[in-house]
Formats: C-alpha cells, structure tokens, sequence
C-alpha cells in the first residue's frame, strides 16, 4: 500500500511540475436530439439485477458506427465488439459510475435524465483519454459541470410504447451568471400502467440538481445530486413452448390477476441517488486539476415469489407445460394442460387469488421460536410471499485529476481514484400475501418432522425466527470492496504522427462481512471473511498515421490485468464466505487497427480488432430440483477471443441527403477448457472440482456478432428531417450452458448416439431484418422559442418473429434434452418514440 | 410569462394524470363449504361397494395428521387418522401438513382410489383442499403385534410395537440405500416379522439402523397385500433394550424361572407361553423358594391347552445341540404333558407348524407328586439340516369337565452344547 502511494506522489508530482501552456477545452458532444433510452431489461443473466447497460449512452456518440450500434443494434443486444460492459469504463465529471461488485455500468442509475446527462464525450475501444485509463471498451465521460450548460429552459412530452409510455422532463439552467454561479436543475417523470409487454408498468422520477460558484479565477465549486427512484415491473423470457402456446413472442411470466387487475411479481425498485462535491481549479492556464468527493448510496433491488410447503408458483415451471407431461407419457394431463394454456389465460399467468387464498388456510405451530425452549407460536404461516431481494449501495468515492498541456507536442494527464464500497445483499419480505408470519428456515434442507434441524437455520442467532413484513430474512452480508488506483497518460501530437501512452496501476481488496449465521456453515458464514488482495497494473498505447488530412490510420494496443469481480469469486456469497479456488486475477491483451476517412463529403472507418480475454471467473446459481437446492457453478480460467471488424461510412450525396453504411462482422469465441467448481447451497461439500468444460470454440452467446445497417437521411433547409435505416442482425447464439460440455454430461453415451449432438450442440439464431424510420421537425416562435418533435418508429415492418439472444437452461436431462428447453428473447416489434419539445 | 405558467399548468396537471397503480386489494378470501361429513371408514366402505370415485359436490372428512413428508420418507402425501381409521392422502403436490395438524378435508374433486391394494385418497390439493383447524394435537399410536399387522389389521394407522429388533442380517445395514429405497425386517422375539420400507429420499435414508430392541413407531402400510411399516422419524423410536433372539436363534439358554412372580404367568424375553384352548396358561410356582412353570386343568373347568414355546433355535451354528429340563407332575390323572419340536414354525401360527414329539422322560402314573426328575439329554442334532432352526414347545392338555386335571411342572430348562 505505501508503495503504491509512495509511487501515486512521485508520479504526480511530476505531472504538475511539467505543467505550462494551451487550454483544453471539453468538448461537447453533438446536440441532435436523438431520445436515448433503453429498450429492453436484460434478463439473460440468471441474476436479479435487472441491469440495464449503456448502449443507451453510446446512441449520442459521433462515431457512426458507435451510434448505430447503441440505437439500431442495442435494442438486440448487440455490443460492441462484443464487449460486457465492465470493459467500458462510464464517469461523469471523472467519478467512476461502473459498479463495483459487477463491473457494470448501470445506465438506469441516472435513467431519466436525459438533458442533464445529454453532454458527452464517447470513446470507443482502446483509447486515449484524460479521464480515466479505461478498459478494452473505452471511456463514457458525461460533463455535468453546472457552468457548462447553456442557459435555457425547456419542457419536453415524450409518447411512446416502450418501457415506458410517457415522459415528462423539464431543465432549467442558468448558465454561468454574472455573479459567478451557475445553477441546472432537471426533472423528470416516466410511467406507464403498461409498457409494450403485457403486465408490465413503469413509475419512474429522476431529480438533477448542480449548482456550482467560481471562487475566483483559479477555483470553483460544484455541488451535484442526481437520483432515479425507479419503480418498474419487469418482464421475464421463456421457452418457446409458452410463446407458442400463449401466442405471442412477448409473453410474461411474471404476471397475474389479483382481484382481478394485474399485478406483476418482479418488481424492481432502485433508488441510489448520488451526491458529488467538485473542486476546480486552474493551476494555471495550461493546467486544470479537479478533485471530488462523492457519497452514492441507496436502495437498489427486485421482487420475487418465494414459497415453502407448496408447488412452483410460476406458470412456465416445465411442469405446467403440456411438453412435460408428454414426455413421461400422460397423454390426458398432457391435453388438461394445452387447453389451459390455449384458453385460459389466468391458468398461464400467475394466480394471486389462489396464494393469498392457499396461505389463509396454512395454521402452523412454530415450535421454539428465537430458539427459546417452549416459546411455540401458533398462526397461519404464508406459504407464498413476495420477497424483495435487495442490493444497497453505499460508497464512498474520492477522485483526483491533473490535465496539463505541456506545450505543443505534449499534453500529460493523470488521476487518482478511491473508493470504499460496501455493498448490503439481503432479502425482505414485501408481502406475505394474507398469511400472519414467514418462518425463516432454509425450506431445502433436509427436516425431520417434529423439529427443524440446525442446519435448515437461515440464522443460528436466531433459529426458528419468524419474519413479517419488512423484516431481515434468508440471508444479510455486505460485500466490502475498496479500491486504490492512478492512472497516467502522455499524448504526443507532431505533424505527421500521433501517439500516447498510459498506465494503470490498482489495488482491489475485497471481504464479505456475514450479518447471519447459516446453520449449513455456521463457521463461514458470520462476520468478517478473509480479505482477498489483487494488485492490477494496465498498459496501453496508441498512434495516429496522419497519411493527409484526410486519410488517416490508427492503431491502439493494450495489456491489463483485472481483478476478480467480487459477484464471480464466491462460491455462494449468500450462505457463506468460500471463494473460488485459485481465485487470480483476469489478463486482457487488445490491439485495434482502423483506417480513416475524413472528406466534407465522407466520413468513413474500417477497423479491425483483436482481443483476448484470459482467466476470467465465471459464477452462476440456479435451481435443481433433484438435489432440491441451489447449485452454484464457478468455472475459472476462462478465455474469450473476440476479433472482427467495423465499417462505419457516412457521406453526404447533396447537401440535404447522407447516406450511411455500418457493418460488424466479429468472433466471439471462448478459447479456452475452463475449469469448474460444483457446489450445493445446503450442504458443505463441494460436489465437484476440477471438471474440465470443453469450451473451446464455443460461442459467446447472447447477441448478434454480425450486424449491418443501410440509411438514407433528407435534412430540409427548414428545420425538418426524415430518415430510414433497414437493419441486419445475424450470428446470435444461444448463450451455452458449460456444463453440458463436459465428459461428466456425456458419460455413459457412445459414439454416434443421437444425444452426444443435441446435448454439445449450439444452437444458432436466425438472422433478421428490421426497418426503421425517423423523423422531426422544429419551429422558431417570435424569435424566442425553439419548437420540435422528432419521432422514431423501430421495426416498421414489425417483425415479432427475431429471437435475438437467449440462453440454455442450466438444468438439462441429457435422455430429453427438450425437458428444459432454451430461453428465448424476442425483439420488439413495431415501437415508437414521439417527442415533443419546447425550449427557451 | 404567461405563457410559461400555461406550460406549468399544463405540466402539472399531466403530472396529476401520471399516477401508476400499484397498490393491490387484498382479494376476498374464499371459503370451503363444509356439506356433507363423512368418517374415514364411511369413505373406506363407499371404496369397497362402489370402486373408484370422484366428489362432485361438497363433502368434507375430518381427522388428525399422523405422518408428513417433512422427512422425505413419504412424498406427496400425507396419513390421517380419525376415531376409527385410517387413510393415505395423495397430493398433488408436496408440503402443508404436519403431524398433529387436526384437519377437515374438503372432498369435493377428491378421488377415492388405491394404490397397490391400500386405500387412499387421490388428487388431493394442498392449497384448496385441506383446511388447518388446529395444530399439535398427537395422535397416540395404537399398541398392536406384528402378527396383528401381518393380518392385515390397522391400515394406515399409526401404530406403536413393543420388544421389537430389527432381523441380525439387517442391523449392520441403513435404512435405505443411497440410490433406492429398501425394505428392512423388523422381528418381534417370537421371529413375527414385517418389512420396515423407507424411501431413499427420506433425511435419514442412511442413517444407520438401531442394532437393539426396544419400541417402534410407524404408520401401518401395505404394498400389494404385503403389510409393511413407514417410520415418521427414527428419532421416536426407542430401541435401547439388550436384543433378544429374534430370527437369528439363539444357541443357549438356561431357565430356572428365579426371575418370575408366583402365580403369574410365564413371561420371558423370546418365549411363547399361549393358550390354544381355554384361558389358562403356563403360570409360575413358587415351593421351597424354587420358582418353576406349572400347567394344569385342575379346577378350571374348562378344557386347556396350553404351549410353551422356547425362542428359536439355531441349530446349525450349534455342534452337537442338547437339551435338558427337569419336569415333575402332581395329583396324577392323565398323561397332559408333551415336548415338541418344530423346524418349521415361523413363530407365530402353531397350527400351521409341523410339530414331532421329541422323545424324552416325562413322569406319569405312580410317580411322585412334586418331585423333579430330569428329562435326560436330548439330542437335537438330527433336526439341524432342515431349516437350520427350530423350537421347542411344551404342550399341555388337560380337561377338567374329563377329569383329566394332572399337574406338571417343569423347571431348569437348558440348551447347550454337548
């Protein structure tokens, strides 16, 4: 640790003594109008995050290919270069915003707030920036300076069948005033009784508040709070049995009557509210330094059935569906079964009625409650409740950054990034449906029946707990990561050739602080863990070729080390305090190179990537009913190669009509045998370690790793424009389950036997086509206000039919590989999004 | 101005119009009517006139649950007993019930079905068919025999056996195997057995059996007509006591009767003592401080017969098997007395088992009252190679109306090796 702080001083010690003259100006992004919204949650995952990602954020980008990626391709979950985002590194005024237990950057954090976070700078790939070293993804960098907003005010109603289907959103900013501050503020609301799939809502605000004082010539202050309590209803993916059956490719799960009205079971709820004090300063004229303090913080979780002592609730459980009843050869349940699913639509969503009804009649005699002998407590236990699974934030973040133009050929820019996190994962109950108590036992453990044994104890503090609504239960740990990182960077600029370099250095240290003692590893579950150490050190470099002044090649290399995200490296973070065996930090080589055309007439890119990704962690739960417990799959020694290449090109035909082309072609491959651990949530032996996965060449499913967009664009001279794009997606693969790549999978089954194909195989999706169509229009009233709309219709042609992405079940039975059937997801069809602005 | 407070308006009021609801009724929580009651055997019997049904109309059953699933050994299902009987609910899907859950079973859509011959009631919902009055309300377990159970008596009920023992080829195994369930035989000390079934799924499938003797609590079941036991949990089972001999036969024994009350009746770990005719049985004699078994019609006034019966005997783990007692009669009248042995009795129906006299010296007309003398050495070794085992009984017969009222009495019965 004193070394790293020994070397962060020298280091910057030397960025600001070689500080001299020129000034770097931010710049802003473009200010088109392009709404920026996500459209789709990301279920794939098996997770509860509900995580939204930023392709949101890349739709403003200038690049062609980065905005047509983040707003034609993102909505089927395209990324670019096939990148997760933990490789794109998302600040705003230099404050990290990734998540630290995930790596994510969560768009809907700051979702709503559009205007406020309008000003960006977008840099994709491996890149030089002056705010952040960056990953293989690039550097989002969203100004929220308050003195850099234009002073305005302004109004905007957007209608939409997306997510949501109404926004409001209003900005004020005064710009910088003459008495030296400078104040934005920015509201908004989103809602809908139900987005464009059935049963699910949206009640969303979002509140920015920046207000910021030059002291004097040399420093500033700014204070910003931004928050987006979002309340939304989610929508699940299924297998394409309950599509068909159901007859639409959008069908939820997650839904049900209740009394009649709908009400759906995965609710998410965050709120985390962030609240940065900034110091600017200007050193002098060439040399800017910046520092903050940020507090982000708040609650942040998703609602989900939970029962004990009854069937699966959930409507797509395989053994509602006629496939299941088939297969075992019940040909008259098999039938019951259709004709619900056919006709009825309560019998295929999810009965609240029934729940509420089932846990009135459920009298239970909870013997030696809080372990106290003879404390018996008699009531109807809820067979049934909504659980909310929560994840609070709470992080403290300290960020410093020096940029100096040393002079004409050297610009050198350095930082230093602290963070405290911890993170508070627990589950309680939001609702107990009608019934009086929930009893907090492990309801997978083994029992015995005229007491509960010790190892079915969410909480040997206090066995035999009952729990009401809003109490603590199933489990409570926090997840403690802290951070220490710098990172450097030098451009040099000459005539004919570009280049920089930069360096990373970290340190991570990550511990999980148990608040239960799980009665399945009473001495691993409680308190402190040990603490794990990494330290991460990264090197990129890049040059520009400068061919003319209007060709140009460049090319960026990169090689980092990453630690382990501290979601992967525990076995099962909810009952104890295991890691992954030969938990080690991840390797990440990249190299770009790209060609570049820059005419008034045409602005085109051409690059080619190559990335290897090297002993990544991999960690999922998921239920198996044999064992009737979690079982949670770590692999490590993970390696992905991703390599491809983009073709961005915009020209301009007249001066009112452009056209564009964007295509990606890529590979994303895993290139590696992993290895896996196998473990169980209820018992403490490991079931398996060193099973080797037969990966290798699989692909990394998911997505599209082909794209292509053709569009034509009409920009009238009087302030109106219309436009079409017709898309290409292709090369989406289903996302693999590893363990049906393994010898263990296909034990027992020789050579040529039809089920070795079906249990290895992967399946790719078809490709598809979409159209899109967009248009706008502003007015200038009395020479005082600005009047417009812009509309965008995605999927004209509505084409429901393109499962985009989708993943198999990590349940599989290798005799019926149908029993548990892929998931799929479903493109939106035809969409809309009209808004309508005033601004003055 | 003005035209910025329309706007305002206008934004509040689309404000106003923005609420989402989220808030949900709690739904009105039905009922289940009660219509028509009917026992258990009421049910049982409606079974055997009329084979399968299902309820279409409001019926309700009342009872009290005497086995879950909570420890896996049963799935789906659950026993409930009410004053009379007794009768398997099959769910249709797991979990709700607890021993002592005092119950009323709504019928309606209920199917009275069997499974391998045992009655049950079949699609049986969890959530809408069973309604919880009250909890903890146990249920003793009926005191019954093995050869009780093996008649078929008590299905479904929850039972309890006394001076039972798992057979010796099974006390070194578990209750079920790891990939299947298994069947275990439980004895009694007379060699009465019954096979214990316990599922492979049930939490204490690999627990080890309990090696001794003692109490056993189980719900009475039956598979295709064989009667057979599921234990609710090992932990109720009281199984401390010294095993006595059981199917595995013992190899000796010396009884001098010290250990018996005068004037009751013989009861020894592993002995038979029954009456086949009338109501007397072999009864301890206290004289001179010797305690002895004494059978006799004397004053009865009825016919008797009367046997008492040695626990099984190994013979083919024993070299050279003897045995020898002391009998003495008294107030002589008839020849009453006869020492049989049986290799093939199965320690519970006399009238079944072959029976031959061994032949031994038995005191009889003039002899002295009261005076023991020995039966000699009886060789048992020609009986070894049929099933490897046998008994021994000392039959009795007298009759008082006949006059035939001699009393004998036998003491210091030994089996050994020569």
């Amino acid at each position: 640790m004193r070394k790293i702080f020994m070397l962060t001083v020298a280091f910057l010690y030397g960025v600001i003594a070689l500080g001299q003259t020129t000034d770097t100006a931010t710049v802003n992004s473009e200010q088109v109008e392009i709404p920026t919204f996500t459209l789709t949650e990301s279920d794939l995952s098996n997770d509860d995050e509900g995580s939204q990602d930023v392709s949101g954020l890349l739709q403003a980008s200038r690049d062609i290919f980065v905005s047509t990626a983040g707003y034609t391709f993102g909505p089927a979950r395209f990324r670019i270069r096939g990148y997760d985002s933990q490789n794109l590194s998302v600040l705003m005024n230099g404050v990290p915003l990734n998540d630290m237990e995930s790596g994510r950057a969560y768009w809907s954090s700051w979702g709503g707030l559009n205007d406020a976070t309008r000003y960006k700078d977008i840099k994709t790939g491996v890149v030089s920036s002056e705010y952040a070293f960056g990953g293989v993804g690039g550097v989002t960098e969203i100004f929220t300076r308050p003195s850099s907003y234009r002073k305005q005010t302004k109004f905007s109603y957007s209608l939409a069948n997306r997510s949501y289907r109404n926004r409001l959103m209003f900005t004020y900013s005064t710009g910088e005033m003459t008495n030296g501050w400078s104040i934005v503020a920015s509201g908004s609301r989103r809602w809908a009784n139900e987005g464009y799939v059935e049963g699910t809502f949206y009640d969303a605000w979002a509140y920015f508040i920046g207000v910021e004082k030059k002291i004097n010539k040399v420093h500033s202050l700014s204070l910003t709070v931004f928050g987006s309590p979002t309340k939304r209803g989610r929508s699940g993916i299924a297998v394409q049995e309950a599509y068909d059956l159901s007859g639409t490719n959008y069908y939820n799960p997650y839904w049900g009557y209740q009394n009649g009205e709908k009400r759906n079971s995965r609710v998410a709820n965050y709120h985390q509210p962030m609240i940065t004090l900034t110091h600017y300063c200007n050193i002098s004229e060439n040399t800017k330094a910046q520092g903050s303090i940020s507090y982000w913080f708040g609650r942040g979780g998703s609602t989900a059935l939970n029962w004990v002592e009854a069937g699966d609730p959930r409507p797509d459980y395989y053994r509602n569906l006629p496939s299941y009843w088939e297969l075992i050869g019940n040909d008259e349940k098999a039938q019951f079964y259709r004709n619900q699913w056919l006709n009825n639509e309560s019998f295929r969503q999810i009965n609240w009625d029934h729940m509420y009804f089932a846990n009135s009649k459920y009298l239970f005699t909870v013997n030696d409650v809080e372990g106290v002998e003879g404390n018996d407590v008699t009531g109807y236990r809820s067979k049934y409740i909504l659980e909310d699974r929560r994840n609070d934030k709470n992080q403290i973040l300290a960020n410093w950054h020096i940029n100096s133009v040393i002079n004409d050929y050297l610009t050198v820019t350095g930082g230093l990034n602290l963070s405290r996190y911890k993170g508070h994962r627990f589950k309680t109950i939001n609702d107990l449906l009608g019934g009086e108590y929930w009893l907090d036992i492990d309801k997978y453990a083994d029992g015995d029946p005229f007491i509960f044994p010790m190892s079915a104890q969410s909480d040997l503090n206090h066995p035999n707990r009952i729990v009401k609504e809003g109490d603590i239960f199933g489990y409570d740990y926090y997840a403690n990561i802290n951070t220490q990182e710098m990172f450097g960077e030098a451009d040099f600029s000459f005539a004919k050739i570009d280049f920089y370099a930069g360096l990373q250095l970290s340190h991570t240290t990550f511990w999980r602080t148990g608040n239960m003692k799980n009665g399945h590893f009473p001495n691993h579950s409680y308190g402190d863990s040990e603490k794990n150490n990494f330290f991460n050190w990264g090197l990129k470099s890049g040059v520009t070729y400068k061919i003319n002044g209007r060709n140009y090649i460049v090319a960026n290399g990169l090689y980092m080390t990453r630690a382990p995200y501290f979601r992967d490296s525990y076995i099962s973070a909810r009952t104890r305090d295991f890691t992954v065996d030969n938990l080690q930090s991840e390797n990440i080589y990249s190299g770009d190179i790209s060609y570049m055309l820059r005419t008034p007439a045409v602005k085109a890119r051409l690059t080619f990537y190559y990335t290897q990704f090297q002993n990544q962690t991999w960690s999922r739960s998921f239920y198996h009913e044999d064992l009737n417990t979690f079982v949670n799959y770590t692999m490590t020694g993970v390696d992905k190669l991703n390599t491809g290449a983009e073709l961005g090109i915009e020209a301009n035909i007249t001066p009112t009509i452009s056209v564009s082309a964007v295509g990606g072609r890529g590979q994303f491959i895993f290139n590696s045998r992993p290895v896996a651990t196998v473990s169980r949530d209820n018992d403490a032996a490991i079931m398996d370690t060193d099973r080797k996965i037969y990966l290798k060449n699989y692909y990394v499913g998911g997505m599209p790793q082909t794209i292509g967009s053709l569009g034509i664009k009409y920009n009238a001279p009087t302030y109106w424009f219309i436009g079409i794009n017709g898309n290409y997606f292709g090369d989406a693969y289903l996302q693999p389950n590893p363990d049906r790549r393994t010898q263990e999978a296909i034990d027992g089954l020789f050579g040529d036997d039809y089920r070795v194909t079906q249990v290895l195989h992967q399946e790719q999706l078809p490709s598809a086509m979409t159209v899109d169509l967009f248009g706008g229009k502003s007015w200038k009233v009395n020479h005082q206000y600005y009047i417009g709309f812009t509309l965008s219709v995605s999927n004209l042609l509505n084409n429901t039919s393109y499962a985009m992405s989708g993943y198999e079940q990590y349940r599989y039975d290798v005799d019926a590989i149908n029993k548990f059937a892929p998931k799929y997801a479903y493109l939106y069809g035809r969409n809309f999004f009209l808004n309508i602005y005033i601004r003055m | 101005m003005k035209k910025l407070a329309l706007l305002l308006t206008g934004g509040i009021l689309l404000f106003l119009a923005s609420c989402v609801k989220q808030d949900f009724d709690k739904p009105p929580v039905g009922e289940l009517p009660v219509g028509d009651i009917y026992t258990i055997a009421q049910l049982r019997q409606m079974y055997a006139d009329s084979g399968a049904y299902q309820f279409d109309k409001d019926a309700s059953v009342y009872a009290t649950v005497t086995m879950d699933e909570s420890s896996g050994n049963i799935y789906k299902s659950a026993y409930i007993q009410d004053a009379d009987d007794a009768v398997n609910l099959h769910f249709n899907n797991t979990g709700g019930l607890r021993v002592g859950d005092s119950i009323r079973v709504y019928l309606k859509g209920v199917i009275l079905s069997e499974y391998h011959g045992m009655f049950q009631l079949d699609n049986v919902r969890n959530d809408s068919s069973i309604v919880i009055l009250a909890t903890q309300h146990y249920v003793e377990p009926l005191e019954v025999t093995i050869p009780d159970l093996l008649s078929g008596k008590y299905q479904a009920k929850l039972i309890k056996l006394s001076n039972v023992q798992f057979a010796a080829q099974d006390i070194t195994k578990t209750w079920a195997e790891e990939d299947y369930s298994a069947n275990r035989t439980l004895e009694d000390c007379n060699n009465n057995q019954i096979d214990v079934r316990t599922s492979s799924y049930a939490s204490f499938a690999l627990f080890p059996l309990p090696d001794s003797n003692g109490t056993f609590i189980a719900i009475a079941g039956s598979y295709n007509g064989n009667a057979q036991l599921y234990v609710r949990t090992p932990k109720e089972l009281d199984m401390h006591n010294e095993r006595c001999s059981g199917s595995d036969g013992v190899t000796s024994f010396n009884i001098d009767f010290s250990d018996q009350n005068n004037y009751d009746p013989i009861s020894i770990e592993g002995w038979i003592n029954i009456n086949t005719i009338g109501s007397r049985s072999w009864q301890a004699k206290e004289y001179n401080s010797n305690i002895y078994a004494q059978a006799t019609s004397y004053g009865s006034e009825e016919e008797n017969e009367i046997w008492l019966i040695t626990p099984r005997i190994n013979l083919a783990s024993m070299n050279n098997p003897s045995f020898i007692f002391d009998v003495a009669c008294a107030y002589w009248k008839h020849d009453g007395l006869e020492v049989l042995i049986s290799t093939d009795f199965d320690g519970a129906n006399i009238d079944a088992a072959n029976w031959t006299a061994l032949n031994c010296n038995i005191p009889g007309q003039g002899s002295t009252n009261y005076e023991f003398v020995s039966s000699g050495t009886i060789d048992l070794s020609s009986y070894s190679g049929v099933s490897g085992y046998a008994y021994i009984a000392f039959k009795y017969h007298g009759d008082a109306n006949a006059g035939n009222t001699t009393s004998y009495q036998i003491d210091n019965i030994v089996l050994s090796e020569n």
